[in-house]
């Protein structure tokens, strides 16, 4: 349907048993903002529609939200070309029965990632993974680890953390968004990266689904640091004829901020992430 | 002396760090001129805040491992050249070993295929 589309990723709710120091949307046991029927009813109808290779489900928790998960990966009309991905936090870990029965209640997943890093305050634990592990293994799922740093000196951390776990870790930058940015946990860039004026935002090939919110190829820092209307949508089709979504798609953050009349010459270490750079640029104008 | 070093003794002694051009080019001295470079955008940057404490990581030439090390980092995005510099310098050389030995061929390959944040 679109070519440009590779994935959805979909936040069902923010409900999540932690509340880790660097949570990008504020997740934690007192979210209750989960999707809607109507929201659901719009999701599998882009879902049916798009067709994405890819389906991603976070939160929150995304193990709590079950029943909604399962009914979008039904949505998709051709699954077996489809990536079914769940970010978790891995908390049933704790046991195989309890990773089991949590697991179990998925009609379908091709993935999860478990998000596990020093940021997960002592709710990490190295035989919680063996556990997950050995549920992945005997269900032929993927199984990978994404851990957030603030810096390289972080990956010290991981190897002693994770030991000799044989799951691939994906190394993520920690952007400065939600619990991250009020903590002050964003990635330490000493000087200003021009590099990144070069790029384009990351996620042009994926949308993702917040709830109260609607669809955006935002999935941090304009969505969740703040609440402007123009950046999402109550369809993707909708999100991809704002001037937002073109914009974004046409040029790149050099080029945006110079059609802006801005300065390249004054900014700031902090503003070298991609997402970082997008918020300074759509915070300072309307659109 | 090339331009590049006799514009950081411009810097130096415009920012107040140093009191004569003889200390400053002392200080420049040791800097290749890759490092030379670097430490212009750093100097510029910092301008603001910078103490003789803080000029104290640029002291001395980097090591194999340390130059390894950056490009290392540069190679998996974790760091433009500049920023891998200034990281590597704040190092102590344990660190450097450290994070040498795990940024390995292998973690090389799967850092280039992260594309994009993910949410947890």
């Amino acid at each position: 349907m679109n070519n440009n589309l590779d994935s959805i990723h979909v936040m069902p709710g923010l409900f999540c048993n932690y509340t880790c120091s660097h949570c990008v949307n504020d997740s934690g046991p007192k979210m209750s903002k989960k999707v809607s029927g109507l929201e659901l009813d719009r999701i599998k109808n882009d879902v049916i529609k798009y067709t994405p290779k890819f389906l991603q489900f976070s939160g929150g928790e995304s193990t709590f939200y079950a029943n909604e998960i399962n009914q979008i990966v039904a949505a998709h009309p051709d699954l077996e070309n489809c990536e079914v991905v769940l970010t978790s936090n891995g908390w049933y870990g704790k046991s195989f029965e309890l990773t089991r029965k949590t697991l179990d209640q998925f009609d379908y997943i091709s993935k999860i990632t478990l998000s596990f890093d020093v940021f997960h305050g002592n709710q990490t634990n190295i035989n919680g993974l063996r556990n997950i592990k050995k549920y992945a293994d005997e269900n032929n799922i993927k199984l990978t680890i994404s851990f957030c740093i603030s810096s390289p000196v972080d990956l010290i951390k991981a190897k002693l953390v994770l030991e000799d776990i044989a799951i691939p870790v994906i190394y993520q930058r920690v952007d400065a968004v939600g619990r991250a940015k009020t903590n002050n946990l964003g990635y330490q860039f000493p000087t200003f990266e021009e590099e990144v004026l070069s790029q384009t935002c990351p996620n042009l090939k994926c949308v993702s689904f917040v709830p109260e919110k609607g669809f955006s190829i935002c999935c941090g820092n304009l969505i969740f640091n703040g609440d402007n209307k123009e950046i999402y949508h109550n369809s993707i089709s909708e999100h991809f004829k704002s001037p937002f979504y073109q914009r974004l798609n046409d040029k790149n953050f050099g080029e945006i901020l110079k059609d802006s009349g801005y300065s390249l010459e004054i900014l700031k270490a902090n503003l070298s992430s991609a997402c970082s750079i997008c918020e300074y640029i759509h915070t300072k104008e309307s659109l | 002396m090339s331009s590049n070093k006799k514009l950081v003794v411009s810097l130096l002694i415009g920012y107040g760090l140093f009191a004569t051009q003889t200390l400053a080019e002392d200080f420049t001295s040791e800097l290749s001129e890759e490092s030379t470079i670097s430490f212009i955008k750093y100097l510029k940057e910092k301008e603001a805040e910078l103490t003789l404490f803080d000029l104290s990581i640029w002291q001395g030439e980097l090591s194999k491992q340390d130059r390894d090390l950056i490009k290392k980092l540069v190679q998996t995005k974790l760091y433009n050249q500049t920023n891998a510099e200034t990281f590597v310098r704040s190092l102590k050389e344990e660190e450097v070993q450290d994070l040498s030995a795990l940024i390995n061929e292998d973690s090389l390959r799967r850092a280039r295929q992260v594309v994009a944040a993910t949410v947890d």
